[in-house]
């Protein structure tokens, strides 16, 4: 056997074996219900904004508006504000800097004349805080990448861990009481496999904490189990 | 992950970056051959290649970042005062320079985004007063004091960081200092949903100049000087103020008072009200 034949058998071995890996993610999704009911009303509207006031992290806006998706899809018969038409409208009192962290603030936000007056044509029942970001926690391998006027190649192989760690605080703001918390985290590896060409085969581990944090709220607000299930990606 | 550091390998095809996978274990893969013998073709192969590795080295940089002003206009009431707004040419077209090459970007012209911010905020807050022969109760002259940022390759954290700092300086109609106010903005943005630097930094940016925004929006109105001149203007002919949020105050003047008494009774009620508010500012 010559070792042309070799070389590539050897290959195709590599190949097989990269892609019957493939990536995996991990999500686990934890809630706690303070209210006996979390009732909404057809009209009535949520808003889902993400916490920007720490340091250590920045909630990814892609991660608000995913969620903000799977929860418009799931439950009918709420509407959902995007984040930045509502912290556009609200300008200033939901930047960053100012935005309340506790509900006994938001109620001296809410009291605000100009405020009040805005709330009042957006019918608004529930506000929930998204808090945490998806971090890359690990990684191994290594690639050798070549370039030449010819093209380019690569070889080697590589993983990649991130996780994403997200807690959901429901507000109720018409009785100004904290109703519920769900809190996501989802580990996955990503393996980046080398021959000639990179093949990366990506662990989706953020779209899977939306999801899981998503069909919960959906639960939430529709009194009962969706059937909306988790699939990892 | 992608180690381009090592070793450059000469080959017959271009060179190679080569890290962790020795040449005399794959020699048919790598295929090293004698120098000497393609000296030309070696040397052609070089340039082209190292016109690849700049082309892709630029490709990932900033470079003259111009930041697009996204600033919305704030919830707030007008106040009774009208303003002028004195942008200097400097502060018009400010752009941040940067010195050291080793640096992300070269620069970062957020002039027109900051006139904008200023425009938008100021002109919530009071009525705007336009050319030079308005006249106006007060006159706001902001200045950069300073501007920083940093990227995720010099601080090995995910995300862009822009840091701004302004001076306000606020004077009344005849030139007279009434505040002098500095003010510290700063935005962040991740890498994940970004697919440039420079989109990356035209965010932080606007984040950034959306922090001032929002600490004048909500300081303004609170400031001892502004809170003096809004209760002195508010006062109408009959002496009442027509705040809706001040406690009721007035001063008595009779109903056939001339301006000039109108005028001598509103600078004697700014006076005290100044007196007032420094007071109350000072007990807070």
């Amino acid at each position: 056997m010559s070792l042309d034949v070799i070389a590539k058998f050897r290959s195709l071995i590599f190949m097989i074996s990269a892609i019957s890996v493939g990536a995996c993610t991990t999500v686990s999704v934890d809630h706690v219900q303070l209210a006996n009911r979390i009732d909404i009303a057809k009209g009535e509207s949520i808003v889902i904004l993400g916490r920007h006031h720490s340091a250590e992290f920045e909630t990814e806006p892609s991660l608000v508006s995913c969620v903000g998706d799977r929860v418009q899809n799931g439950a009918t018969k709420v509407s959902i504000i995007p984040e930045k038409e509502f912290t556009d409208g609200f300008y200033p009192y939901f930047e960053s800097r100012i935005a309340p962290l506790k509900i006994d603030r938001l109620k001296d936000i809410f009291s605000v004349p100009l405020v009040k007056q805005k709330l009042q044509t957006l019918d608004l029942r529930y506000m929930i805080w998204i808090e945490g970001s998806t971090e890359r926690t690990g990684s191994a391998g290594s690639m050798s990448c070549t370039i030449a006027p010819n093209g380019a190649a690569c070889f080697g192989f590589g993983t990649l861990e991130d996780t994403s760690d997200y807690e959901a605080i429901i507000w109720d703001v018409q009785n100004y009481k904290e109703v519920a918390r769900v809190s996501t985290e989802a580990i996955g590896t990503s393996y980046i496999p080398a021959f000639v060409i990179p093949l990366p085969l990506l662990a989706r581990v953020q779209a899977n904490a939306c999801q899981g944090m998503g069909t919960q709220l959906v639960e939430f607000f529709e009194g009962e189990s969706t059937g909306l299930k988790v699939r990892p990606q | 992950m992608v180690r381009l550091l090592g070793s450059i390998m000469l080959t017959k095809r271009g060179f190679t970056f080569h890290s962790l996978i020795s040449a005399k274990l794959y020699p048919r893969f790598w295929n090293v051959i004698d120098v000497t013998k393609h000296r030309n073709q070696i040397m052609q192969n070089i340039k082209h290649s190292c016109l690849l590795v700049v082309l892709m080295l630029l490709s990932a940089c900033a470079s003259n970042v111009v930041v697009n002003g996204d600033i919305p206009k704030p919830l707030m009431q007008q106040l009774p005062l009208t303003a002028k707004l004195n942008f200097s040419e400097e502060f018009l077209n400010y752009t941040y320079v940067e010195q050291d090459k080793k640096r992300v970007i070269k620069s970062l012209d957020f002039g027109q985004a900051q006139v904008e911010l200023f425009r938008v905020v100021f002109g919530s807050a009071f009525r705007l007063s336009e050319g030079n022969t308005t006249a106006s109760d007060i006159e706001i002259t902001p200045k950069v004091l300073s501007i920083q940022y940093s990227a995720p390759r010099e601080t090995a954290l995910n995300i862009y960081e822009v840091f701004v700092k302004y001076r306000i300086t606020i004077s009344d109609a005849n030139q007279q200092k009434l505040a002098d106010w500095v003010i510290k903005g700063y935005g962040k943005t991740p890498t994940a949903f970004l697919k440039g630097a420079d989109a990356a930094f035209n965010a932080a940016t606007n984040v950034a100049l959306r922090d001032v925004g929002a600490q004048i929006s909500i300081g303004l109105p609170l400031q001892a000087s502004i809170k003096a001149l809004t209760l002195a203007k508010s006062f109408n002919r009959d002496g009442v103020s027509t705040l809706p949020t001040t406690s009721p105050t007035s001063f008595a003047l009779p109903s056939t008072a001339s301006e000039a008494e109108v005028k001598a009774a509103r600078v004697k009620a700014l006076k005290a009200a100044l007196k007032g508010a420094i007071r109350a500012e000072g007990q807070e």
